[in-house]
């Protein structure tokens, strides 16, 4: 279980309520969305298929209910991600590290997202997907080609200005099992105050 | 402390890769939706129809960098590989450049097949009803342990790569020649080469060698060998010279007294002046062939 029990313990230990929140899962075809959905829902890793239909999944991570929405990475799915936005209390935005051929075409949705007025508000948890494969980019590296340098919003430290869109990046295996547990924890950070 | 280190490792790579990606043109291809149509077509029709793994009709996903069409079922495989094995594209949710479209027009499921499953057997092909286990098992021996494919699958993919100008092979601006048409023929050439048995490859790999033939391995093994005392194995129509020769050079007679037949034979020979090749009986030649064995068993013994 690992990262994800040492999670959950570790939200309950600061005893969150009974919140509930509205979680996105967005990125580029192939990303690892809805694995990681399953991941967070029962543990358990699947080969999955392409995703047509936004997968919809009620989670509770410590104390916080969260519904999360997996939605399709295709260029053409992307047009639905909008329908979304609406009522988001978070994105987490998963990038294929391993893919560097994309990383440009994901740096280019992030942005159209980052610009996006109705999420203007949501703290954004940027996970570095895949890094257990060869040829996967570090972190300093995928911040710097998402055009993220100065942005972040650092990874313990909690934003108190209303006025800064809570951001970071997280390097993340799910295979691996390492790494999304403590970008969880940092976003439910966010979400607790919501 | 071992990310920090493969920081490192990647250093170089990463600074590439920066610049690659910065490089990038940021505008989308105008034909997009031309090329998605061209696609679409290409995999409603055979040989593309048919999933490449499972044989399933209703192929509306790609494995770009593999030139195949596959299934749904085989898409979500593939796509679990990595984009090292596999870049899975849509055939209609997905934009498709021209280098990409090229690649698949190229490929295709046959000629792919043709590489990747060019040694298997009849019964290792995967059925349209086999489980989803059994799919990701035969994918990942097809394509990630190539347990299939023809030796020459990498240098056949360069090829096709390069005509189709795809990846790291992409066009250059202002180079503008003409791809389409003369591609299909020069990849035909490459698939014929595929065929090829393997002596024939591996004299092109590594020259004929003197020693290929029956005949060439037997000749050698007749060439006179030099030991401590002189030559050691003498050819069989030579041995009566020979002997005749070191028996005179000591004065002694030929040893007629054990067999009257050589006795009777050897004057024949040397008042008609036989050539060595004339035909003789089996007997004979029996008794010739023997002695240079031992002499030549003797002498491997005593030199070191």
């Amino acid at each position: 279980m690992g990262w994800f029990d040492w999670a959950r313990d570790w939200l309950s230990y600061f005893g969150f309520s009974n919140k509930s929140g509205r979680i996105l899962f967005l990125g580029l075809d192939n990303a690892g969305k809805t694995t990681l959905l399953g991941k967070l829902a029962n543990d358990q890793l699947h080969v999955h298929r392409p995703t047509f239909n936004p997968n919809v999944e009620e989670l509770t991570l410590g104390g916080i209910r969260v519904k999360t929405i997996d939605m399709g990475g295709h260029k053409e799915a992307r047009r639905l991600w909008k329908d979304y936005f609406f009522k988001a209390d978070g994105i987490v935005f998963l990038v294929d590290a391993a893919d560097r051929e994309r990383l440009y075409e994901a740096k280019n949705e992030l942005d159209l997202l980052l610009q996006t007025e109705e999420i203007a508000k949501a703290p954004f948890l940027i996970l570095g997907n895949k890094i257990d494969l060869p040829g996967a980019c570090g972190e300093e590296e995928l911040v710097h080609v998402l055009g993220l340098s100065g942005l972040l919003t650092g990874k313990t430290t909690k934003v108190k200005d209303p006025s800064v869109r809570p951001l970071e990046v997280f390097m993340t295996s799910l295979v691996m099992k390492m790494g999304y547990g403590e970008g969880f924890c940092w976003l439910a950070e966010y979400l607790k105050n919501s | 402390m071992e990310e920090q280190k493969s920081h490192k490792k990647h250093k170089k790579k990463d600074t590439k890769a920066k610049k690659a990606t910065e490089e990038a043109p940021r505008k989308e291809n105008p034909n997009n939706d031309l090329n998605r149509e061209k696609v679409e077509q290409l995999c409603s029709a055979p040989p593309n129809n048919e999933c490449a793994d499972c044989q399933q009709p209703g192929t509306r996903w790609a494995v770009v960098n593999l030139g195949i069409f596959v299934c749904l079922r085989c898409s979500g495989v593939h796509r679990s590989l990595g984009v090292q094995v596999s870049k899975v594209k849509s055939s209609n949710l997905d934009s498709w450049s021209d280098a990409e479209l090229t690649l698949m027009q190229i490929l295709g499921n046959k000629v792919a097949n043709e590489f990747y499953e060019a040694q298997m057997t009849a019964g290792e092909k995967l059925s349209p009803t086999s489980t989803d286990d059994e799919a990701a098992h035969f994918i990942k021996r097809k394509y990630v342990d190539r347990e299939f494919a023809s030796s020459n699958v990498d240098r056949f993919y360069k090829a096709a790569f390069k005509k189709a100008h795809y990846g790291k092979y992409a066009k250059q601006p202002g180079d503008d020649e003409p791809v389409e048409g003369e591609v299909e023929m020069r990849v035909e050439e490459v698939t014929k080469t595929a065929a090829v048995d393997p002596q024939v490859a591996m004299q092109e790999l590594y020259g004929a060698a003197k020693w290929n033939t029956k005949k060439e391995k037997k000749a050698k093994k007749e060439m006179p060998v030099h030991g401590v005392f002189g030559v050691v194995n003498v050819p069989a129509e030579d041995y009566e010279d020979r002997l005749k020769r070191v028996f005179g050079s000591f004065g002694i007679p030929l040893p007629t007294a054990d067999s009257s037949e050589v006795a009777a034979e050897v004057p024949v020979k040397a008042d008609g002046d036989v050539p060595p090749d004339t035909p003789q009986t089996a007997a004979e030649e029996e008794e010739e062939a023997i002695p240079p064995v031992v002499e030549d068993n003797l002498a491997n013994e005593s030199t070191p």
